[in-house]
């Protein structure tokens, strides 16, 4: 389509398609005629296509998803290495077969990422648990095959060495997966995310669960009914393990208030001496969230690890909230901030707005920002990279900023 | 910079590879590079972390480019080799290179 709009009609096949084209050719005419023994093969096939180091593996497997060329043939490149750390960003077209072949020959993994997991099935999930000892954390996306049983088979299974699970986009895990999941390695883990997860309701059923003293990071994301993540879940879990929380990520919880900040993150994000060892926060769209709350959170907890924080289309939150945000120690580590669509914003906010080491800022739809606002905003934030400025439709091609900041979504950079 | 006329990428142990400023273009990423205020804009591009063999076929690749991609119906146009050994560091090359 990007060839029809630049009026372009080339019959050159880009480099990238060659490539893999090539790598999926070799790897078929060669599996025809093999006859060593498996365990040399694999390791004989990285070199006849040039050896690749176990450093560029995941770069690799970031190039192909992004061709959306890994399938069963190219996932080959993977298997019997000493690869501990494997993340797959697409892997639609990977067949159960191909989860089960990933599991046998990769047995040193030890974190594994699976997005767009759509065929992953009962048999190969098992499989995942049982072949790879070493495996302790899990991210699916996507898993709709795998039904109750097998999740509950698969808990037990991994009981006592799954310490940081995340699942998303799949409707078949419902409440009683969650509770073979807490019931099973509740005590052990140290990081869970479910976010999109139509079937689950229960979310109360984690805080008496989440126990390990270590854990850190916590992401409740979009549950199918709002109401469902109440404050008083959260508060609760924070309760337990909120001393020691590296990231929370609350997006799309919307049935959230001021009363979750004050009671729970207030209350509980801090080690006694109201620190905090937050890095990432993101509370996008929680609409009933007010500066109220969030002014005493910032200015109660000091923050002296805040990395990433994002409040975008909390719609209530304006110019205090920001202002109090700069004084927390959190403005010195602050690398990337997302303020999209805070309209109650003003001018106001943005001479406040200075951080050493700030990379990233989202101000897509605050229409308050002006050429002048981009301007201050540079001069003050020497780190800044990138401004989001969707939707701003004041800013214009004059704005004077530094060589090194883009601005991305300017109604004048039209394509 | 249009003066220039020759652009290098610089391989793995400092070897120099020659293309065309043309041909460069053909990679946006190149031409980012080439028109930025950059260091590059002097012609000179950083690709250490990649063999000679395979930037040597990356030039090969965007001349190839250059020449046919413009090519009317009529014309034949030749295949484009590329070599087994080196398909999965040409992948990520020309991911990097966007072409």
């Amino acid at each position: 389509a990007a060839k029809l709009l630049d009026r372009r009609t080339t019959k050159i096949a880009t480099l990238q398609d060659m490539a893999i084209a090539k790598i999926s050719e070799s790897i078929t005419s060669w599996e025809r005629e093999k006859d060593q023994g498996e365990n040399t093969v694999f390791a004989h096939l990285r070199d006849v296509l040039g050896g690749i180091s176990i450093d560029n593996m995941n770069n690799l497997a970031k190039t192909l998803s992004k061709n959306r060329a890994l399938d069963d043939k190219t996932l080959q490149l993977f298997l019997k290495t000493d690869l501990t750390d494997l993340a797959f960003h697409d892997c639609s077209k990977l067949s159960f077969e191909g989860y089960k072949t990933l599991a046998i020959f990769s047995p040193h993994l030890t974190k594994l990422s699976l997005q767009m997991c759509g065929q992953l099935n009962n048999e190969s999930l098992l499989y995942i648990a049982e072949k790879l000892p070493n495996l302790t954390s899990l991210d699916l996306d996507g898993p709709f095959l795998i039904n109750e049983d097998t999740w509950d088979t698969f808990f037990v299974e991994m009981k006592g060495r799954l310490k940081a699970f995340r699942i998303s986009n799949t409707h078949r895990f419902n409440d009683k997966s969650l509770a073979s999941l807490l019931v099973n390695c509740g005590e052990e883990l140290v990081s869970l995310g479910l976010s999109r997860l139509d079937s689950i309701s229960n979310y109360a059923l984690l805080p008496q669960y989440l126990k390990n003293e270590h854990f850190h990071s916590l992401s409740l994301e979009y549950p199918f009914n709002e109401d469902d993540i109440t404050d008083e879940v959260v508060i609760n879990i924070l309760g337990q393990v909120g001393k020691n929380l590296k990231t929370l990520v609350l997006d799309g919880c919307l049935e959230l208030t001021d009363s979750m900040i004050i009671n729970g993150m207030c209350a509980f994000l801090h080690d006694g001496n109201n620190c905090s060892l937050l890095e990432t926060l993101s509370l996008a769209e929680l609409d009933q969230i007010t500066n109220d709350s969030l002014v005493y959170f910032f200015s109660e907890i000091s923050l002296p690890h805040l990395v990433k924080c994002s409040l975008k289309r909390c719609l209530q939150v304006g110019d205090a909230a920001i202002i109090e945000l700069m004084l927390n120690k959190g403005q010195q580590s602050l690398k990337e901030l997302s303020l999209n669509s805070l309209k109650e914003l003003t001018c106001e906010a943005f001479i406040s707005l200075s951080c050493e080491n700030l990379q990233s800022l989202d101000l897509g739809f605050v229409r308050c920002v002006d050429d002048k606002v981009i301007e201050e905003i540079s001069s003050r934030n020497p780190n800044l990279e990138l401004i989001d400025v969707f939707g701003d439709n004041l800013v214009t091609e004059k704005a004077k900023i530094k060589q090194r900041l883009v601005l991305i979504g300017r109604q004048s950079d039209s394509i | 910079m249009s003066e220039l006329k020759f652009i290098k990428l610089i391989g793995e142990g400092d070897k120099e590879y020659k293309v065309s400023y043309e041909a460069a273009m053909v990679s946006p990423v190149l031409k980012t590079m080439l028109q930025s205020p950059f260091k590059e804009n002097a012609g000179k591009v950083d690709l250490t972390k990649y063999s000679g063999d395979t930037l040597e076929k990356v030039c090969e690749y965007l001349e190839y480019k250059l020449r046919y991609q413009n090519a009317d119906e009529t014309e034949d146009i030749p295949e484009f080799d590329i070599p087994t050994e080196l398909s999965v560091e040409l992948l990520m090359v020309a991911d990097y290179l966007n072409i």
